[in-house]
Order: structure tokens, then sequence, then C-alpha cells
């Protein structure tokens, strides 16, 4: 019988697995791939580690610092391993997997998933058209171009300008397609700021906002695509088509936690983030079963997603022990005004110390003002230099502020 | 004149402040609303400085290209020259994380780093 | 009044000059119209004339004569080029033309006798054409009229299923479907009949009228169900439902799943199947066809079985018995995430007079794989390559069907796509010699319930071939069984076990969405799949929710690697579908 089984190897199910053995349990961690690192080994740009250690890391190297601390602190890694079916018994959980070696029965007393999410594709966002090769994810090229040395295309057309299309723009541009073109229904590149920068106005890489692909052309490979220009709620405006000659097509139009597992074992999903609800320990609605990073939520640095795995080892601990009292009732958080998702979901626990909220902002704005407030009353507010959508914002409080309480809302005003 | 003005956006927020950059001797920054744009806009205008991700092609390892970075930031007008310095390039596994590469890359004193371990393999 | 008559009343009601001629029943149209509409609306109502057996629409609209003409001339430098250039020295005795369910169905039934047959494709694998894109739903035979050939072979090719899908180890699931009747089945009649008539015609008489013609068209255990019956045998149906009538023998089949089946065991039993194979014209003397000219050379064949589906009026033309004119109908489908499947237990159809002008047949139904699929539309396309889908098609689907379930979250869809029907303007089956060649069988204009009949289909062509002369012998060597690759995803946890034992590829799971294992795509591979949907006709990998998103470059490595091509050469599926194109840099791999 393990303590805790972790699956998913990527950074969250590293940093939870870690830390979990490090407080002397047996754990077991399994990853469905042939190395660990998840998503992170084919991010070969810099920019992790800003948060945590300060310095600006890539992400195998960012990887690497939790691979050895997984290493170093005895978890049983197992690789190339497929989850088949989870079971929850009375007092622990049923895995069974399959792997080259054969099947087997692994028996946890708590589960951490950290399994991640995928992207959204074409048929999720209704391009039309035809069906022909030359269509991919974002994420699919990136590992083309970064673990193959492949290009998809010569040239290909990048729909969506989140921060994963802008960093494939970049490699594109640099490993030698011949001309690239990209668009984006949002008025303004929804990444960061800095990926913007430095992955199309550095290059000058032709991009046009407020447009996006309706049709795909060609019947065995791609030709060329119909764009069409969209208003601000992203609606086409009929009769701003116009075709666009390209050989393939690259979709960075979001990501989508794989909820599915969670599901299945009772787990309520939250609509709004496609995740399990969570509490601050991220421990979802079935006792015992916690999940970390994407499948939480998409989170925009890994900074932040593994900081929220360490919360979660904590709940693993306390889980274990039989400690943490939880309450009665459990305090909602619901999103407000302006609020799309809020993370965690509930406040279940009676303990001390303080609580990480995340939200994702409903609008873009200035000198924003957010308010925790319940029952009419505003219980705290914070001061934000400046939000949006695609940004991700985070708010401590301290259990005080929203103990006693049924339901606590956030707004943005 | 028209030539003196570059336009960045400015890195140090979500905001992305759409900096005017006026060069001359004397650098001015508008369009920043804090002084970290002001900082970042100076810098930019004088010596915009980034890290180049790439990858090379390594022979017996799991995968085939090995994936390396500059060690530090390289001015950015060499950015594309030191792409170009990684063409061909063939290394053999094994190879451990922060191996040399290549050296002083495109004559910027900064060597091309490996990211990460690659075993070697049959 | 004679054909000929009745024939031009039809075409005094356009005020166009048509030309047309009457020859054994077929009549000829040429001359010029405004729009497709048109040539379509003139073709129909032509065809409906009794006494037509066939409708050649030669009439022109705008765009149409050039691209007719392009590929004439196409087909007639490969002939020039191929016409005595021998692939095979054997003589057949039958070429099938096509390798759709019906040609593949054809020559699985000719296998079983001692001949020499062999089934050309132009596409690089079976079921490329309308077969791919069908919905699976094996009919009644409840739609087609009385005295029509289809109802005969629905009928029959329907009762055929069990025993052939057992014998190719082929999914099969007798469903049944529900006919469903809620007030919007006669909304158009609402004034005719007030109060309390509407709800009674709805419960009582339609239902009964609709058992009446099953009973006619001779399908038996029709049942009537009305109000919470309905709900009891489907419980997520909407609650206005006021009636429906059951109809047992409904089935449902992967087509294309079908298709690859028949082609091997085909294979097996010693027809010789020729892969990117274009049929471009014939060599005939007097009305007898000798050889085959195709894009790789001749073959020399004494009878000759047009199944080209969509493209069998192209083929007709080539051997000068033109007798028909396709007109393409598109329609789109759309697939839900399995996790439903449990919504839908039935073949669900809501009945409308008069039937839906866009999607005339479509329904809701699951899958045997246990997905749910909504669908077909029916839209006449100018295009036989038409098949792309637009996002006014998917929320025309959405619109038509999420009445009947109004409980299934519209989001949950994970694919769509769409196929073009090979209908003739004369609707009904073609499948009698033709006309100006007299060992040519027309096998066409096979469209709804084409996959139901097939199997009758494929006993009836045999037949017919049989009265143009061929002989018959029953093969003692015949083999009719064949297996599918098996799936890790249905195997019990001792059975996964011991195969891994065996090859420790089964447990490889390279597409989680569908559970699918590097030993099934390997054996796909090794059964003869030469590109990337191939592999997933045959295992399903990438067919989940994720589609593709995860397992693409997973999937294409192991074809690369087992095909000992590069991975950038890799096809999704034809030699013009490579999925990549260029290495980084321009460097080596």
């Amino acid at each position: 019988m393990k303590d805790a089984v972790v699956i998913g190897g990527g950074p969250s199910g590293l940093a939870a697995a870690s830390e979990l053995a490090k407080k002397q349990y047996e754990i077991k961690l399994l990853e469905r791939n042939d190395e660990l690192g998840g998503l992170l080994q084919q991010c070969i740009h810099e920019g992790f580690g800003t948060i945590l250690f300060d310095e600006s890391l890539s992400g195998p190297e960012f990887a690497d610092v939790f691979i050895e601390k997984v290493d170093d602190a005895g978890v049983e890694v197992e690789l190339n391993t497929y989850v088949k079916s989870v079971e929850k018994k009375d007092d622990h959980f049923e895995i069974l997997t399959v792997t080259g070696e054969g099947v087997q029965n692994i028996s946890a007393r708590s589960l951490v998933y950290a399994i991640g999410c995928r992207e959204r594709n074409r048929f999720e966002i209704k391009i039309g058209g035809t069906r022909p090769a030359g269509v991919y994810t974002a994420g699919t090229v990136q590992r083309l171009v970064n673990l193959y040395g492949i290009l998809p295309g010569k040239d290909p057309i990048i729909v969506g300008g989140g921060d994963v299309g802008l960093i494939v723009a970049r490699h594109l541009h640099l490993e030698g397609v011949d001309s690239l073109m990209m668009v984006y229904p949002e008025e303004f590149f929804s990444g960061l700021p800095r990926n913007a920068q430095q992955c199309i106005l550095d290059f000058d890489i032709p991009y046009k906002p407020r447009t996006t692909v309706k049709r795909i052309i060609g019947e065995k490979k791609v030709e060329a695509v119909e764009l069409v220009e969209v208003d601000e709620n992203w609606a086409p405006i009929e009769g701003t088509e116009e075709t666009y000659g390209c050989d393939s097509v690259i979709l960075s139009v979001g990501l989508i936690p794989y909820s599915e597992k969670v599901e299945e074992l009772g787990a309520v999903i939250d609509p709004r983030t496609g995740g399990p609800e969570v509490n601050e320990f991220f421990e979802t609605s079935v006792d015992g079963v916690f999940s970390v990073g994407n499948l939480v939520q998409i989170f925009d640095y890994v900074d932040d997603a593994v900081k929220m795995s360490f919360v979660a080892a904590e709940g693993v601990d306390d889980y274990l022990k039989g400690a943490g009292r939880k309450r009665d009732e459990p305090v909602r958080l619901k999103p407000g005004k302006n609020v799309r998702s809020i993370v965690p979901q509930r406040i279940a626990h009676e303990s001390e110390g303080k609580i990480k909220i995340f939200f994702r902002p409903g609008l873009e704005k200035e000198n924003a003002k957010v308010d925790i407030r319940s029952e009419g009353r505003v219980l705290k507010s914070f001061k934000k230099r400046y939000i949006r959508p695609s940004t991700l914002e985070e708010l401590e409080v301290s259990r005080g502020v929203i103990g006693g309480k049924k339901e606590v809302v956030v707004d943005v005003r | 004149m028209s030539d003196d003005v570059k336009e960045v956006l400015c890195v140090r927020c979500p905001k992305g402040c759409r900096l005017k950059l006026l060069l001359g001797e004397e650098v001015a920054v508008k369009g920043h609303e804090c002084r970290l744009g002001e900082e970042y806009g100076k810098k930019e205008a004088t010596d915009p400085e980034r890290v180049v991700p790439s990858t090379v092609k390594i022979m017996d390892a799991r995968w085939p290209r090995l994936p390396v970075r500059s060690e530090r930031a390289v001015p950015l007008v060499k950015v594309e020259e030191v792409i170009e310095e990684l063409r061909g390039l063939e290394v053999e596994a094994p190879v451990k994380k922060g191996d040399v590469i290549v050296e002083n890359v495109a004559e910027t004193s900064v060597d091309m780093i490996a990211e990460r371990d690659m075993e070697r393999e049959a | 009044m004679s054909i000929s008559r009745k024939v031009k009343k039809v075409l005094d009601g356009y005020p166009h000059d048509i030309s047309y001629g009457l020859d054994h029943g077929i009549v000829i149209l040429e001359g010029h119209v405004d729009s497709h509409e048109e040539w379509v609306d003139i073709g129909l109502k032509v065809g409906e004339v009794e006494g037509v057996e066939g409708v050649v629409n030669e009439i022109t609209w705008k765009g149409r004569e050039g691209v007719k003409n392009k590929r004439k001339a196409r087909l007639k430098k490969k002939f020039e080029e191929n016409k005595d250039k021998r692939s095979t020295s054997k003589v057949y005795d039958v070429v099938i033309i096509g390798g759709g369910i019906i040609g593949c169905s054809i020559a699985r039934e000719l296998s079983k006798f001692e001949l020499d047959a062999a089934l050309l494709e132009k596409e690089p694998d079976v079921s490329l054409g309308q077969t791919r894109a069908n919905n699976g739903m094996v009919h009644p035979g409840l739609a087609p009229s009385k005295h029509s050939l289809k109802r005969e072979l629905n009928v029959k090719g329907n009762a055929l299923y069990p025993k052939l899908c057992d014998e190719l180890d082929v999914p099969f699931k007798r469903v049944g479907s529900l006919i469903l009747i809620t007030p919007k089945t006669l909304k158009k009649y609402r004034k005719y009949l007030p109060g309390g008539l509407y709800t009674f015609a709805l419960k009582y008489v339609l239902p009964w009228l609709v058992k009446r013609k099953g009973k006619r068209n001779g399908l038996d255990g029709i049942e009537v169900l009305r109000g919470d019956e309905v709900l009891k045998e489907e419980e997520n149906v909407t609650e206005e439902v006021l009636s429906a009538v059951k109809i047992p023998s409904t089935g449902i089949v992967d087509p294309y799943e079908l298709t690859i089946a028949l082609y091997e065991n085909a294979e097996k039993n010693g027809v010789d199947f020729y892969l990117n194979t274009e049929v471009v014209g014939f060599k005939k003397q007097d009305d007898s066809i000798q050889r085959v000219i195709t894009d790789e050379g001749y073959l020399s064949t004494r009878y000759v079985v047009n199944a080209a589906g969509l493209h069998s009026d192209e083929v007709a033309e080539l051997a000068d018995a033109r007798e028909f004119t396709m007109h393409p109908r598109k329609g789109v489908e759309l697939l839900f995430n399995k996790r439903l499947e449990d919504q839908v237990d039935h073949c669900l159809v809501e009945l409308t007079i008069p039937s839906h002008p866009t999607s005339k047949g479509g329904g809701i139904n699951p899958t045997v794989h246990g997905n749910i699929i909504w669908g077909p539309t029916a839209e006449e396309v100018k295009s036989k390559e038409d098949t792309s889908v637009d996002k006014k098609d998917i929320d025309k689907i959405m619109e038509r069907y999420s009445s009947i379930l109004p409980d299934l979250p519209e989001s949950e869809f994970i694919r769509y796509f769409a196929g073009v029907r090979a209908a003739s303007f004369t609707e009904d089956f073609i499948i009698r010699p033709a006309k100006g060649a007299s060992n040519l069988l027309h096998v066409a204009g096979i469209q709804s319930p084409g996959v139901a009949s097939a199997p009758a289909i494929a006993e009836y062509s045999v037949e017919r071939l049989h009265e143009m002369g061929l002989s018959l012998v029953k093969d003692d060597d015949f083999d009719g069984s064949r297996k599918k690759i098996d799936r890790a995803a249905e195997m019990s946890e001792n059975e996964l076990k011991r195969r891994i034992e065996e090859d420790e590829r089964w447990g490889n799971i390279v597409c989680t969405c569908e559970m699918v294992s590097e030993a099934e795509i390997v054996e796909a591979l090794e059964r003869g799949a030469a590109s990337f949907d191939a592999v997933k006709r045959r295992t399903r990998a990438g067919m989940g929710e994720c589609q593709e998103s995860y397992c693409l470059l997973r999937i294409a490595e192991i074809v690369s690697r087992e095909l000992e091509i590069p991975l950038n050469k890799v096809k999704k599926e034809w030699d013009e579908s490579e999925f990549f194109d260029g290495i980084v840099r321009g460097e080596g791999l």
C-alpha cells in the first residue's frame, strides 16, 4: 500500500511527489511517457523559474530541478504507464495500470492527479472547410520542431495569439520556414507582452488582430485558409473574408483540463475552469483525491503551479495523518462581477494560515479594485496595477477574514 | 526623423505599455507609465539583448534533437547569426546539462549550452 | 401518354431550351439552365416519370462544362499512355471497379466461386468514398416504397447482417429504431386538425399508418409505443414525444470497418486488389469490353462490374454505356464523445411530414464504438469532392436534433465530417446489365440504405452476372472467416497480461483516449495500412476526444519506424498529403 500515488510526471506531479516523499511517505509516481518533465521537455525557451528561483531557466532545465528532487527523495517512478482504471474502496484506492511489463494493481491511501490538459482542436472551435493534412495544434508543432527537428510546413499560419502560439512562431521563424503569419481574435496579443515583443515584434513577423480562420481549403493538403475579421465578441463580420495561401495551420486556441478521469471517480467539475473543484489544499470533492497543476486550472506560470503542488502536499500530509479538522460546512468561493473563474472553489479546513486564491479576470483594466465580500459586506480589498483575462491573478487572504462565512464572492471593479 | 524612433512593448508587467524610444545621444522614453518602463526602455534603446533557444542534431540519443540555449543573453542583432552558426552541427550522446556545445557563439563571447542530459541509446 | 410526351410535359415547365432523347428508357437531357438547383430539379422531375430507367443530365449551368472537359483530357492522356501496357498476364473473369462497401461486398461474394476476380480502386485504401462518411445505420427497410429494388435489397440485406458480421468478426448491434412522433411531426397540417384531433392523429393514426407501411414492406415485430412507453425505451428523449413506432430489426455497424473486413477476406480468398489504380477507359469489341485500361496498365476481363459510386456515371461514359448521371448530395454528420454512450440506446428519427428538406433520413444514432452520431444533412452540391463542413452546417444539425434529446450537452461533440452520396435522378438502385456494353453490370445509384443493402446487393449482383453468362462453381476452399485486430481496450485484465507477456508492445498504450496499443498499430501496418488515416480506421487510434492532439506524433513515429520511411514522409492518406514539410534549418534528419 502506497501512501500516495501521483498520476502525471509533469512539473506539478514531480513537485507534489518529491514534497511528499520528503515527508517520509511512500510515494509512487506514474507517467505515461518514457521520460519525466511533461510539456516542459518541449518548451526549450527560457523564462521558467523566475518566481521560484529568481533565475530564468529553460523548460528542460526547470524540469530537471524537480526530476532530481524526485530522485533524491526516493519516489518510485514508473514510466510508460497507462492508468486504465481507478477504483475507490472503503479506505484506499485501487489503481490498475498497463505497461510493457504487464498489468499491475496498485493500492494507495490517497491520490494526486497531475495529468494536466490537452489542446483545443479545430473541431472544438468549429473551423469549417476540409480536413486535409497540415492542421496541427501548437503543442504538437512545438514537439515536432524541438524534439524531432521537423517543420510542419513552409508557409504556416498560426491561429491564436496566446503564449504557446507566440513561442512557436519564434521557433518557426528562426528554424527556417519561408513565411509565417499569425492571426488572433483579440485586439492585441493575449500572451505576455514579453512573448509578444520577443517572439513576434523582434522579428517583424506579420500578424492580424481581430481575425480568425473561417475555413480550411485544400483537399489532400492545406492549400489556403479563408480568413475573416471578427468583432469585439469574436463574431465573424460577413463580407470581410479573404483567402490566404499557406501549407499548414497551427492552432493555439486554448487548453482543456483532462478532467474526465477524476470525474469518473465522482469529483465535481467546475464548468468555469473545466477542472475539478478543489478546496484550499487542492483536494477534490472526493476525499483523498487531490488534483494539481493545469488539471485544476490553466496556470500562466509553471512556478505558480508548482507552488500550489507544495500546498497540495501539505493537504495530503494532513489527510494521511488524519489531521486538519474540516469544517462541517465549507465556505463556498464564488466568482462575482468581472471574474470568470476562481480557485479554490471552497475552503474546507479550520486550520490557521493564509489562503491563496487565484482568479481569472473577466475584463482588462488598469488600477482595478478587487473585493472579497460576503452577504453584501466587503471583507477585504486589493488594488491590482493591471489585469486582463489572459492573465491569472492571485490573492492572499488570512483565514480569519473569511472564516465563519457560508459563501464568499470575489468582484472586480 | 523617423529612423530615430523605435517602438517596443514593455515586458516588465502584464500591461505591456507601448514604448516609443527616441534615440539619440540621450535616449528618451515615451509611453511608459512607471519607473520600470523607463528603465526597460532605455536598455532596449541602447543595448537590447535576448537569450537564444534552439536545438542541434544529436546522434544515438532518445530524441533526434538536443535543446541548447545561449548561456546568457546576446545582442538582439546577433540572434539570427547565432542560429546560423548552429546549422549543420552534430553532437553525439551522451550529453550533460550545461555542456558547452558552441564556444563564443557568433563572437558574442557567450557559449551555447545543452539544456538537458541526453543518455546514449543504441 | 408515352414516356416521351410525359418528359416533354415536365420540361415545358421550365423557361429554358432543353432537348431530350429517349433510348430504351434512358432519357438524355441537353441544354443550358441558370443554376445548379435547376439542373438538379429538372433531373429529379424527369427521373420521376414512370418508365424512365435512367436520366443522363447533360444540361450545363455556369461553370460546369470546363470541369468536365479538363477531366476528360486528363483521362484521355492516361488512356493513350496505358492502353497497350499489360499490367498482368491474368485474364480475369470479373473486374470490379470501386472499393467501397458495395465493390468489396461483391468481391467477397465472388470469392466464394471458382473464378478470377480483381477489384480496382483509385484511392490508396478501400472505403474512402461515401462509405467512410456513413453513419453506420443498418436500416430496416421501412422508407423505400414497396415495389422498389431498394426495399427488396434493404430488407434482405438487413437480415444477412448478423451472419456476415459474425463471419468477419465485425461488431454489429441490432439496437432497433424508434420513429418518434412529436407535436412537430404534422406542424404543417396543424390548421386542418383542430383541437384534440391533432393529438389523436399523432398518437393513434400516424403510428398505425407507419406500422402498416412497415408490415407491407415485409418488416416483423413492429410495435407502437405511446407516451411513457416511449420514455421507458429511451429515457432521454424529449418529454413532448406523443408516440413512437419501434422497429426491432434496425442495426448499427461501422461501415469502413466492415468494408476493410470484406476486403481482407476477399483478398484471402483470391481476389486481386489493385489500390491507387484508376480506370481511364475501356477497349471494346463490338459491344463487349475486352480490356479495362487503368493508369497502371490494362487488365483483360470477361465481365466488368461498375461499382464506382459517385463516379459510376463517369465509368459508364468511358464504356459508352451512359445511362445515368450522379447528382452529388452531401451529408454532414456530428460525432459526440463516448462518455455520452449511455444516453442513447436506439436509432432515433423524428418523423416530420412532409420530410425535412435538408435532412431527410437523418437522425440520432448510437455507434458500435459507443459514440453518438447526429445527421446526416442532405444538400445538393456541385462537386463530387465537396466534403467540406461549415459552421452553418453544424448549427443546422444542432438546431434540428437538440430538441429530440434536450439534455445532451451540445459542447460534447468531438468531430464533424461529410460524405457525398451517389444519388441518381431515378433515386432507386440501378443494378442491371448496361445497355451499351453487354458484359458490363452497373451497380450504381447506391445511396441510403446502401450499407444495409450491401450484402443483398452483392448476392443480387452475382446473380445478374450469372444471368449474363458468368458460370458459377462453388469454391470448396472458400474460407469466409476473418479475425479483426484484437483491441487492448476490450481485453480482460488476464487476457491483456498474457498478451503483454508474449509481446510487450501490447502494454505500450499509444492513444490514451481510445486505449490503443502499439501492438495494434503495428498489426494494422502489417495488414497493409499505408498511411496514418489507414491506421486510424483499423485501430481507432486518434479517434477519441482529443482528436490526435496527444497521439499524432506518437502514431506517426510508429508508422515511420515500421514502414521504414522518415517521419516527415509519413502520409495522412494520399501521396500528396504528407504530414510535414521541411527540416529545421534545412538540415538532414
